[in-house]
């Protein structure tokens, strides 16, 4: 650690501390209780998966991009896919489609759901957490039932997903939907109006849109900066162009809007989910893959990139091949990763207790900055 | 060589003061050729335009050495410092130039073609 100067103080936090999320290190500088400097240093949960990929087949490696963030994998087993697909010059069946869309919107709301209790319990709020695990809970109880495991899922193949979702599943999806604001309300109920909330969230931590922007900072956040981008509209991927949704975005940039958006994505995705469930009651037939024997999977040489929207912001894949049963290079562009740069900018000049309430509002997660 | 790492720079530049504000990512990947003295690495620039909502990616071949672009975009420094840590490319101007997954005292650059873990030796010898 620096020496002491007169009246400052160098202070580290983490590795190992509950609110980092994972670990993350961070150094800050301190005038009494006002933070002057912010260094995060990243690296600890490194695994090198990019390395991994480049001596493995492309079926080996599939079931490891879960594990990038393993609170949304399906976004990126999605984006690995997606890549693959493209130089396999394949087109997924449209139920194919739909029931990826349909997992990944649900993910979407169990990876918003565990930030929004984890958050509260960031700002020293310890009930909200037991109704938004409670919710989650039924969600990872719906996956486990579609791919038999609660995380970690390794459903998708490529050419389509492993397994169809079966008619009762579905409608206990639907049930899910039905009961689902209600339960909801009790949760925002216990925030919306809470003083104390928002005391700690508005005007905390602004993040404008230009410095947004250039700090390539995407998702949830940027669209609580003012900016509307959605890589779901603007590139559009799978089914999306086919369904209908709009976007949420806030305009003030403080930690109360990044809130707000995210509860907004988990009422739109509840209708997109709405949407595919229609779909899929309504064509029962259908292929749900191609029959692609995973382990004989071999593109052909060329260079695909995939954008997919995660729950955290925007996911590129690019995948670069030379023919061969195994990929050249693969390399990932994690939306967290951005964020925690931004912390140099957002930190300095606030108060030490309210660092981790700003750094809890940017949804970070570390194995995906760390990969 | 000197000019060629300049020109992606006063290219990105150009791009910037066109709109495109956004570095979205920045690619490297080793080219597989050993000697790595004409442009062993290409990189990829992902930009995007907020404005007109256009993509665009610029590629250029370098070898050891680049120009940072830092300057322009805020979101190059982990990009840069990520690049230089895995591939070994170092890249002038560049405010903090220190590896960022791997520990200081790493011995090599792991996404390099030419790369063998443990110096090459055995593990067990």
């Amino acid at each position: 650690m620096k020496q002491c100067t007169k009246n400052k103080m160098t202070l580290n936090i983490g590795p190992q501390h509950p609110s980092t999320h994972g670990v993350l290190r961070i150094t800050t500088e301190l005038e009494g209780e006002k933070i002057l400097k912010c260094t995060p240093h990243p690296g600890y949960l490194h695994r090198g998966l990019e390395k991994a990929a480049e001596n493995r087949l492309f079926a080996q490696y599939l079931p490891m991009v879960d594990r990038i963030d393993y609170l949304a994998g399906f976004f990126y087993s999605q984006a690995y896919l997606s890549a693959t697909e493209e130089l396999l010059e394949i087109e997924l069946p449209l139920k194919a489609q739909y029931t990826r869309v349909l997992t990944m919107e649900l993910n979407r709301i169990s990876s918003h759901l565990l930030w929004l209790g984890c958050y509260m319990t960031d700002l020293g709020a310890q009930g909200p957490i037991f109704f938004a695990f409670s919710l989650r809970n039924e969600i990872l109880n719906i996956f486990e039932k579609i791919t038999g495991a609660r995380m970690m899922h390794n459903y998708y193949t490529f050419g389509g997903v492993k397994d169809v979702i079966k008619n009762d599943i579905l409608a206990e999806i639907q049930q899910y939907i039905e009961n689902f604001p209600k339960k909801f309300k009790i949760l925002e109920n216990l925030i919306n109006e809470n003083p104390i909330f928002l005391d700690r969230t508005k005007d905390l931590g602004v993040l404008n849109t230009q410095n947004a922007l250039i700090y390539s900072i995407t998702g949830p956040n940027l669209r609580a900066s003012g900016s509307n981008l959605d890589f779901r509209k603007e590139k559009p991927y799978l089914i999306y162009d086919k369904l209908e949704f709009s976007i949420p975005t806030a305009f003030e940039g403080d930690c109360y809007s990044r809130y707000k958006v995210r509860i907004d994505e988990i009422k739109i995705s509840l209708g997109l989910i709405n949407q595919c469930i229609d779909w899929l009651l309504a064509n029962q037939n259908g292929e749900i893959n191609l029959d692609i024997r995973p382990l004989t999977v071999k593109p052909k040489a060329g260079t695909a990139v995939s954008y997919t929207e995660s729950a955290r912001g925007l996911v590129m894949c690019r995948l670069v091949t030379d023919g061969s049963d195994k990929p050249q290079r693969v390399k990932w562009r994690t939306p967290s990763f951005y964020v925690v740069q931004v912390l140099e900018k957002l930190i300095p000049g606030n108060d030490l207790a309210d660092l981790m309430a700003i750094f809890g509002s940017l949804d970070v997660v570390i194995p995906e900055v760390d990969r | 060589m000197k000019t060629r790492i300049l020109q992606t720079f006063e290219t990105l530049k150009e791009l910037k003061n066109k709109g495109f504000v956004t570095l979205l990512s920045l690619s490297a990947e080793d080219l597989g050729d050993n000697s790595h003295d004409e442009g062993g690495f290409k990189l990829t620039y992902t930009l995007y335009n907020p404005v007109n909502k256009e993509f665009k990616e610029i590629e250029t071949t370098v070898n050891n050495e680049c120009f940072s672009v830092c300057t322009l975009y805020k979101s190059a420094n982990y990009d840069e410092r990520e690049v230089y840590d895995l591939f070994g490319i170092k890249f002038k101007n560049h405010p903090n130039l220190k590896r960022i997954f791997l520990p200081e005292n790493f011995e090599g650059h792991p996404l390099r073609k030419d790369y063998k873990p443990f110096n090459g030796k055995d593990l067990e010898g």
